[in-house]
């Protein structure tokens, strides 16, 4: 695998060790290995954060972008508040209230699925191995567990006499 | 073992517990899946204890066996919680293997075995419910909130008279909405969050600590 400068992108060929003298290009002392190397032009790339970071950067040192200033001094207090800053108003934008329901339709939306379902004594339908239908409402009503797979019932004991003297009780 | 770790353990410590208004409850994270339970249990204990609860993953049913985490307190300055928190499977009412297969590329076999467990794990979150003090009921912010799972948990949990708590998930999402959430729910206290950055769950915490420190009597479901 070849070995790219970390700076300029610069690469060196399989088994050299040239770069052990700093690359010739930039002088740059720190390189990676690589199956496929990056375009000179765009020798690494960024990760997200860092662009954020660098934008927040820029957006706050508006002499950045004119190129009068080329150095630039945060402190990590300072970043990790603009960093917050910038999620806050994100999450706000985002986050705008919609419409809310009204209380008829609220009710319209609920009775939907409020309504009994037909009354099978399975709770849990094997439709096909690895496909299976739940009755949640019996389940957690403490209905006992009872399986049926391809017309067999199969019926968990302990569910049923726990129901059984539920109803004693 | 120490007198003072004797003394906090004791019957006593329960006692000046009950005097003082102050609860050990257990809270149960409940949902549907991939609406990001252990997502936030993860992000409860990493702010409490620096410990996590389990994996999560894109691929629904990742959490197929309920955890429980004991002894976490939670404070917000003035009160303080303290609590057991379980981290239970998500609940479904339909589990397809195919759905593994197609949509996230498992193997079949691995997909029927996880389409097996998850329904397992389904019956087991419902179980917990018997043992369970307050529930932190998690729902997609992103997703129409009035889904079978959502109103039937809700009906059953009012039911039985067991505390709970919307936490409308997601809401770092483009298409949040926990507006709607919140009007689906008005008779419950919603906490829009994003368990993934962490955003909102100061508040979260202080509203578990105000609604599970209350003294409820449980009812049966029926």
């Amino acid at each position: 695998m070849p070995h790219q400068c970390l700076h300029c992108g610069y690469v060196f060929e399989d088994s050299t060790d040239k770069y052990l003298r700093g690359c010739p290009k930039c002088h740059g002392h720190r390189f990676f290995f690589t199956k496929q190397t990056t375009t000179p032009a765009a020798p690494i790339e960024t990760s997200d954060v860092s662009k954020k970071v660098m934008n927040l950067i820029i957006e706050k040192h508006e002499t950045l972008k004119n190129g009068e200033d080329k150095r630039v001094s945060l402190t990590p207090k300072e970043l990790r508040a603009l960093i917050e800053q910038k999620l806050e108003a994100s999450i706000k934008k985002k986050t705008m209230p919609t419409p809310a329901l009204t209380d008829e339709e609220r009710h319209t939306r609920l009775t939907q699925h409020t309504a009994d379902p037909a009354p099978h004594p399975e709770t849990i339908n094997i439709e096909q191995s690895g496909n299976y239908r739940i009755d949640l409402k019996g389940l957690l009503e403490k209905e006992p567990i009872v399986i049926q797979k391809d017309g067999i019932y199969t019926i968990h004991l302990p569910s049923a006499f726990q129901m059984l003297r539920k109803k004693h009780d | 073992m120490g007198l003072f770790k004797r003394v906090r353990e004791s019957k006593f410590s329960l006692m000046m517990q009950r005097v003082f208004g102050k609860r050990h409850a257990k809270i149960g994270i409940y949902g549907p899946p991939n609406v990001g339970k252990t997502t936030l249990a993860n992000r409860i204990l990493r702010d409490w204890t620096g410990d996590i609860m389990g994996s999560v993953s894109e691929i629904p049913h990742e959490t197929r066996r309920a955890k429980c985490v004991t002894n976490i307190k939670i404070n917000n300055g003035g009160s303080s919680l303290n609590m057991d928190l379980v981290d239970t499977p998500g609940i479904a009412t339909k589990v397809d293997y195919k759905e593994f297969m197609n949509l996230y590329g498992l193997g079949k076999d691995e997909s029927r075995t996880r389409a097996k467990e998850a329904t397992e794990g389904v019956i087991e979150a419902i179980k917990w419910l018997d043992d369970i003090d307050g529930v932190v009921l998690v729902m997609d912010a992103t997703q129409d909130p009035f889904t079978q799972v959502n109103v039937t948990i809700i009906g059953n949990l009012e039911a039985r008279n067991l505390p709970v708590l919307i936490a409308a998930n997601k809401i770092d999402a483009e298409n949040a909405s926990p507006a709607t959430l919140k009007s689906a729910f008005p008779q419950h206290p919603v906490i829009p969050i994003s368990a993934l950055t962490g955003y909102n769950t100061e508040n979260l915490y202080s509203t578990m600590i105000k609604e599970f420190s209350k003294k409820h009597k449980k009812r049966g479901s029926r």
